[in-house]
């Protein structure tokens, strides 16, 4: 037995150890605090005493969580901040300087880079002197010392910015001092909307989704301020990416955002009783309002018999009751009443817009061929056949998988459990399988335990660190090095996807911290996205028996199927 | 183009694959023995190649295609090389003895992996249809629960009634079945044979015991037909993993072998 005196110990890891920028400086944040918009989230400080300990109290709060979740960054004229369509975990607050708006921008104009892969010659290396003892770690990686990040992509200009404002539907919205934009996908866990770029010599302050979080918490000021662009903004960006309101002039479609309801059903912890459904309309009820999904999943139904059968499943983007909206414009009766019902799976963010607004503001503006076509009555299927079609999507939605764009399917009808999809994910991973080949199943059909790389990772929700957090392509994935193994994010996932782990150093030992306790990380598929040969257990399986697949595309599961 | 349709013409192929070798080495070489030192390197070169998917296996970071594409090739490379063989040695039983080693040798490589195939694709389904499947791994546990729950029931079956019948025929006739994995030929084949054993033997007791009894042996018998169940699942994976311990011996062997033959020809022809 090994005495516990010559074990490797550490610090345990805990939130803050690694700041986002080593190049903070107390006195840069000291004078971004004294700058809108911080300056107004300290409470004034009053001349009673106890006040004044409380404003202390804030500033302090503001001044730690900029200190460490927040880094300055200096743009040229012309340089991006951020791109549309890649995923981002951060926002930013102009310091000094403006930005511009841009929608749709050309993607071989904004200068992207490939995704970091290891060469193969690492790969090799790696294979070759994959440890022996399960998740090993060399304890001088933790080292809190130092920045966890580095700002990828430095000094991306785009080209030809006339032509590219030229090609911009509207003028572009410039933004300046003390404003904030990235929020929308750092809240939301999303893809960004729109392309920043600095109209001139521009300092962003970048901060972390935790820390934009704390922030929020800390004022309720701020709270609501962000509250209200980020509503409206991430209205404006759904609108403008359905074909529906692309052909809206601006005047129509700030009305539509001026008007629009925003519509939370079902509970917003879903992930604690997954099975929740709630009725958001029923079949028959007055349709007053057209419904477009933010963000969850809503399955449409239809009376039958005594009971109703699913005829479809709605996600983030689909409309609902345009059909019988644009019936009633035309002056049909029968438009009057939803003809379907549909009902939350677990937590719904919907947008409404109100019949006299769409009447006044959409459908005059749409062409006439594309009124008939939305208005033509959708011939309803035979129910049994429809049940019968629908049985493994509803597998699907029932247990919520629904949610996954990588789950890892395995048909039971070729894999032979030979194993290779687990030693193939091992081998990538200094010989840690990153997933459990077991799960639920339906008839042939078994969705494994492994990360589904979930359209909404509620998982990232809690992490106090940003450990877990979206890579640049998308997938999610853990930061080793900042995870403090607080368990947060395998609590949350709703799959049990995520397995916490003691860590060892290479000669096998348990790695503890000053109480002698043993470290935890968070641990989980993180699709192999530095091998170049992604992901590894798809491309391991020799009897074509696993594929990661998003499961809204149904066309394609049962292509594969077959 | 469903399977069925795919792999006939997968077959054709390899056939004529096969043939337009014969014809094309026939057309090139002059005398039998340039024919047939022409096809034992080509028929090395498929050995070669038809190892190289061990070895894809352990390298798949390479970007040098999926497993399954190599598999589907190694499937048919194989049978390829078998008509090779045959064309190569020109009779059904070699002459020397190294040769016949070296027969023998490729002859088990090519039909253990020819088992291999057909057992990969016909016991995932009766896995499928017989379920519920368990991890090969965690069949050990299950069979230990299922062991526990069964003794549990028995002892408070005991206890409550103070008649040992359950007992007797636990001790005597249930106790060896459950503790270790049984009837591994049946299950090869997938037969029914020990559910129905089981349905019988309970049955034949059923009508000895006391109502109370009664309702512990239903439970039993559940238990019995689920440890019948984790039998098949260990039974038909334990083929459908160790044909490869017989499969990856004897194609390293026949590599060797065909090695130390091509020194020998080289040498001494």
């Amino acid at each position: 037995m090994t005495d516990v005196n010559t074990r490797t110990q550490i610090k345990r890891p805990k939130k803050w150890d690694h700041a986002f920028s080593a190049d903070m400086a107390p006195e840069q944040v000291d004078a971004l605090l004294k700058r809108e918009p911080f300056a107004s989230m300290i409470p004034p400080a009053p001349e009673s005493g106890a006040d004044d300990a409380k404003a202390e109290k804030v500033r302090v709060k503001i001044r730690d969580i900029l200190l460490n979740e927040s880094r300055l960054l200096n743009f040229d004229k012309d340089e991006i901040v951020v791109r549309q369509g890649d995923y981002g975990a951060t926002a930013y607050f102009i310091v000094s300087g403006n930005v511009s708006v841009l929608f749709n921008v050309d993607k071989s104009m904004l200068g992207r880079g490939q995704a970091t892969k290891k060469s193969l010659w690492s790969h090799f290396k790696r294979v070759l002197g994959n440890p022996d003892t399960p998740e090993a770690r060399d304890p001088e990686q933790y080292d809190p010392a130092g920045a966890t990040e580095d700002r990828l992509q430095q000094g991306v200009f785009l080209q030809d910015v006339p032509r590219v404002i030229a090609a911009q539907k509207d003028d572009p919205d410039e933004m300046g001092p003390g404003e904030i934009f990235g929020e929308i996908g750092a809240l939301s866990r999303s893809i960004r909307s729109a392309t920043i770029i600095a109209t001139r010599e521009t300092q962003l302050l970048e901060i972390k989704w935790q820390g934009l979080r704390d922030l929020i918490q800390v004022s309720k000021s701020f709270r609501e301020s962000v509250d209200k662009v980020y509503r409206e903004r991430s209205l404006r960006s759904l609108l403008l990416s359905l074909d529906l309101f692309q052909k809206l002039p601006e005047s129509a479609l700030q009305a539509l955002v001026d008007g629009a309801e925003f519509v939370s059903v079902g509970k917003r912890d879903w992930n604690t009783n997954a099975q929740d459904t709630t009725p958001i309309v029923n079949e028959g009820d007055y349709a007053s309002a057209l419904l477009i999904l933010r963000s969850g999943f809503a399955k449409k139904t239809k009376a039958y018999g005594h009971s109703e059968y699913t005829t479809s499943y709605l996600s983030k983007g689909d409309v609902f009751g345009l059909e019988e909206m644009l019936r009633a414009y035309q002056g049909d009766d029968s438009g009057n009443s939803y003809r379907h019902g549909i009902a939350a799976l677990g937590y719904t963010d919907m947008i409404s817009l109100p019949g006299s607004l769409c009447d006044r503001h959409l459908f005059p503006h749409l062409e006439a061929a594309a009124l008939d076509a939305h208005a033509q009555e959708s011939t309803p299927g035979d129910p049994l056949e429809d049940t019968k079609k629908n049985q493994l999507m509803d597998f699907f939605v029932d247990e919520r998988f629904i949610n996954g764009t990588e789950t890892m399917l395995i048909n039971l009808d070729r894999c032979t459990g030979c194993d290779d999809c687990v030693r193939a994910c091992a081998s990538n991973h200094d010989n840690n399988p990153r997933f459990i080949r077991h799960g639920k199943q339906f008839e042939n059909i078994m969705v494994a335990n492994a990360c589904m790389h979930c359209a909404d990772p509620v998982c990232m929700i809690g992490c106090p660190t940003g450990a877990i957090h979206r890579s640049e392509n998308g997938q999610v994935v853990i930061n080793d090095n900042t995870c403090i193994g607080c368990q947060t994010c395998a609590n949350s996932c709703p799959y049990d996807n995520i397995r916490m782990v003691e860590i060892r150093d290479r000669k096998g030992e348990y790695i503890l911290d000053e109480q002698m306790r043993p470290i935890n990380k968070a641990t989980k598929c993180d699709l192999c996205y530095d091998n170049p040969v992604a992901p590894a257990c798809q491309n391991a399986c020799p009897h074509d028996a696993l594929r990661r697949v998003n499961l809204a595309d149904e066309e394609a599961i049962k292509d594969w199927l077959k | 183009m469903n399977q069925t349709l795919k792999r006939s013409l997968k077959l054709l192929v390899t056939a004529a694959a096969l043939i337009l070798v014969y014809f094309v080495l026939r057309h090139l070489t002059r005398s039998d023995f340039q024919f047939n030192y022409a096809l034992g390197w080509l028929l090395f070169g498929c050995l070669l190649f038809l190892v190289c998917f061990n070895w894809r296996k352990k390298l798949n970071f390479l970007p040098i295609g999926k497993a399954a594409t190599w598999a589907q090739i190694h499937y048919y490379l194989g049978l390829l090389t078998l008509g090779l063989m045959f064309l190569h040695i020109e009779t059904l039983w070699p002459n020397g003895w190294f040769e016949r080693l070296l027969f023998v040798s490729l002859s088990i490589s090519l039909l253990s992996g020819l088992m291999g195939l057909l057992v990969s694709r016909i016991y995932p389904p009766i896995l499928v249809k017989r379920g519920p499947q368990v991890l090969y791994e965690r069949i050990p546990r299950y069979r230990r629960e299922v062991r526990q729950q069964v003794e549990d029931l028995l002892t408070e079956t005991v206890r409550v009634t103070k008649r040992t019948s359950l007992a007797d025929f636990y001790e005597a006739k249930l106790e060896p079945f459950l503790l270790s994995q049984q009837n591994f030929i049946h299950h090869a084949f997938d037969s029914a044979a020990p559910a129905h054993y089981w349905r019988r033997e309970f049955q034949a007791i059923r009508s000895y015991l006391s109502e109370g009894e009664q309702k512990s042996l239903d439970q039993i018998e559940q238990l019995t037909q689920r440890k019948v169940n984790l039998d098949l699942n260990a039974s038909l994976y334990q083929i459908m993993r160790y044909w490869l311990f017989v499969h990856i011996p004897f194609s390293y062997l026949t590599l060797f072998l065909a090695i130390t033959h091509g020194i020998q020809i080289e040498q001494f022809s």
